[in-house]
């Protein structure tokens, strides 16, 4: 099993797979971009509760939730990474265009 | 926002190294890949990459020097100028606008190929002929382009079956661009090739693209025509076409179909006996008459990756054993993944070469944004037709849907594309998600053109990365 931040998930009774992450790591955003890129394997929803993100997800095989965190990890981490890197990443687009004319 | 974040590092610099912007997917099962804002890449792990972004990866850890020398991190302010250049230098030619110019001289073909899209084994001059009114039209449109390099490609239907207006053609783009770099280019059966042919061609500078799909049984099975010798007639012009004007003037374009599947050695080895010095292992595209017969010569992506791993590996075979032969995907991706180089490949850039990098005027008049756009408007979908030859140009560009089309599928942009780390190796393809998925955007973990363009640029990764005697091949096909 993938190693998850902080959460816990549960497969219900219908079959579907309920898994609640800690908002204070998950945000819905890479709940979100993690379910899309699982989208070929299943369908699903997210959204927010007080102090979690809850995702629920039919279909796909044994595999899936670990697909899903492992991608949703790596989210977590893309988030990080932009939150310290944002800003330089402006500044190279704005030096690269700031040559021509659509700068 | 701090950009001075300090990170852990070697005490033999004080001076504390700033996190640069990155991108990184999964390799493997054990290994991430992760891509610079300029393109440089570094294979590494998962511990390695959040260390790297928590500012925690130890000085000892084997890598630390990589990242810094790969510009992950920098101590230097010029970096950024550095980055910024690596990236103004991939897109260095969108300000050329469009430099491909297809013509449509004639649909007519003395081939029934089922892959073909657009072709009519048909007598009829005045019904799929191109005039010369219309190339006229068509031309005035070529040299409005402000690109110093045009390449005027002839496309059919089987060309040579209108040489009169290519010649037409030729005569007049040469005045009009006397100013200019242009090259021309006929894509050619070879079928009808005959002597005067070939000493205009010569005198002209002519490069020919001929159609071939591998060995005769592969070839002549995906490429009919009466009396069933494609194979032999392309063989036999050839070796008249090189004699005359040169080894280097002719390449040679294959199309994968379900029966090429199972023959990728023997393809790679064909393209070897017949003297070629490059192959490019193309997809099938799923247009027109391509699509109506996908049950018998379609197949899934994963079936193709298959295909062309194990036709890069003999490719690369045959480079050990010391004949010199390129793939040319492969090449184009390296290009993009080792070097900062600009690649003119339209299907593969971002934004779409739709439109800025081609453009295809139909025997009829009709502009389109791609030649698979003219194939779509066969089965009645005319989405990527921007107008006609007889339009202003500046409606041609402006007043079509080219302009949101080019916008909103940039891979900057698009779903899952925008977090990708491959976004400055890959591109995007608007006709082909609007033709399989509905709309130009796409839906990338559905999408064939995603999975094969991953699959293929981390096979050529690991290549690099585990397997010396393909690195060293791969690499000596690199400028």
């Amino acid at each position: 099993m993938v190693w998850m931040e902080t959460g816990s998930w549960q497969e219900m009774a219908d079959g579907s797979v309920f898994i609640r992450l800690d908002a204070k790591i998950y945000s819905e955003t890479a709940a979100l971009k993690a379910l899309h890129e699982v989208s070929a394997l299943c369908t699903g929803t997210v959204s927010r509760a007080s102090n979690s993100v809850e995702v629920r997800l039919t279909g796909g095989d044994s595999t899936l939730v670990e697909n899903f965190l492992r991608r949703a990890n790596d989210y977590v981490l893309r988030e990080k990474l932009d939150k310290q890197t944002a800003a330089l990443r402006d500044l190279i687009l704005a030096h690269t265009f700031s040559k021509t004319d659509l700068s | 926002m701090n950009l001075n974040r300090t990170f852990l590092q070697p005490e033999k610099n004080s001076q504390p190294a700033t996190l640069l912007p990155f991108r990184f997917v999964p390799l493997d099962e054990l290994r991430y890949v992760a891509v610079n804002a300029g393109g440089e890449h570094i294979v590494t792990d998962r511990n390695a990459i959040e260390s790297l972004i928590d500012g925690k990866l130890p000085v000892e850890h084997p890598q630390a020097d990589d990242f810094e020398a790969r510009h992950f991190l920098s101590r230097e302010k010029t970096t950024i100028a550095m980055l910024a250049s690596q990236i103004r230098t991939r897109l260095s030619g969108l300000p050329d606008f469009t430099g491909l110019h297809m013509f449509v001289v004639t649909l007519r073909c003395d081939h029934s190929c089922q892959y073909c899209q657009v072709s009519r084994v048909s007598e009829d001059r005045a019904a799929f002929d191109m005039t010369p009114e219309t190339a006229d039209a068509a031309l005035a449109h070529v040299f409005k382009s402000p690109s110093p390099h045009i390449k005027i490609e002839f496309q059919g239907g089987e060309t040579l079956l209108n040489f009169e207006l290519i010649k037409y053609i030729i005569e007049k783009a040469m005045i009009l661009g006397a100013n200019r770099d242009i090259q021309f280019v006929i894509a050619t059966n070879l079928g009808f090739i005959d002597e005067e042919i070939i000493n205009y061609c010569r005198d002209k500078q002519v490069f020919f693209s001929v159609s071939l799909d591998g060995p005769a049984f592969l070839h002549d099975a995906n490429r009919p025509r009466p009396g069933n010798d494609s194979h032999a007639r392309v063989k036999n012009a050839l070796h008249r076409v090189r004699n005359s004007l040169g080894v280097e003037r002719v390449s040679a374009l294959m199309t994968t179909t379900k029966l090429s599947l199972s023959y990728p050695k023997e393809i790679v080895d064909e393209y070897v006996s017949l003297g070629f010095d490059t192959i490019f292992l193309r997809p099938l595209s799923d247009y027109g008459f391509a699509s109506r017969s996908r049950g018998k010569i379609g197949y899934q992506s994963n079936a193709f990756v298959d295909f062309f791993k194990v036709a890069l590996d003999r490719v690369i075979k045959w480079n050990l054993k010391g004949t010199r032969i390129v793939e040319a995907y492969t090449h184009l991706l390296l290009r993009r993944i080792l070097t900062s180089y600009p690649t003119g490949y339209v299907d593969l850039q971002s934004p779409s070469g739709m439109g800025i990098g081609a453009l295809l005027y139909n025997y009829n008049g009709k502009v389109y944004t791609a030649d698979e756009g003219r194939m779509l408007a066969e089965m009645g979908d005319d989405t990527f037709c921007i107008g006609h030859v007889n339009d202003d140009y500046g409606n041609l560009i402006h007043g079509s849907n080219l302009v949101p089309m080019l916008r909103e599928s940039m891979v900057e942009a698009v779903p899952m594309c925008s977090d990708c780390a491959f976004n400055l190796y890959c591109g995007t393809d608007p006709l082909y998600h609007y033709r399989s998925q509905g709309d130009w955007v796409g839906h990338r973990p559905t999408s064939d053109f995603c999975f094969r363009n991953m699959e293929i640029i981390k096979h050529l990764i690991c290549l690099l990365e585990d397997d010396r005697e393909s690195r060293e091949v791969l690499m000596s096909w690199m400028p």
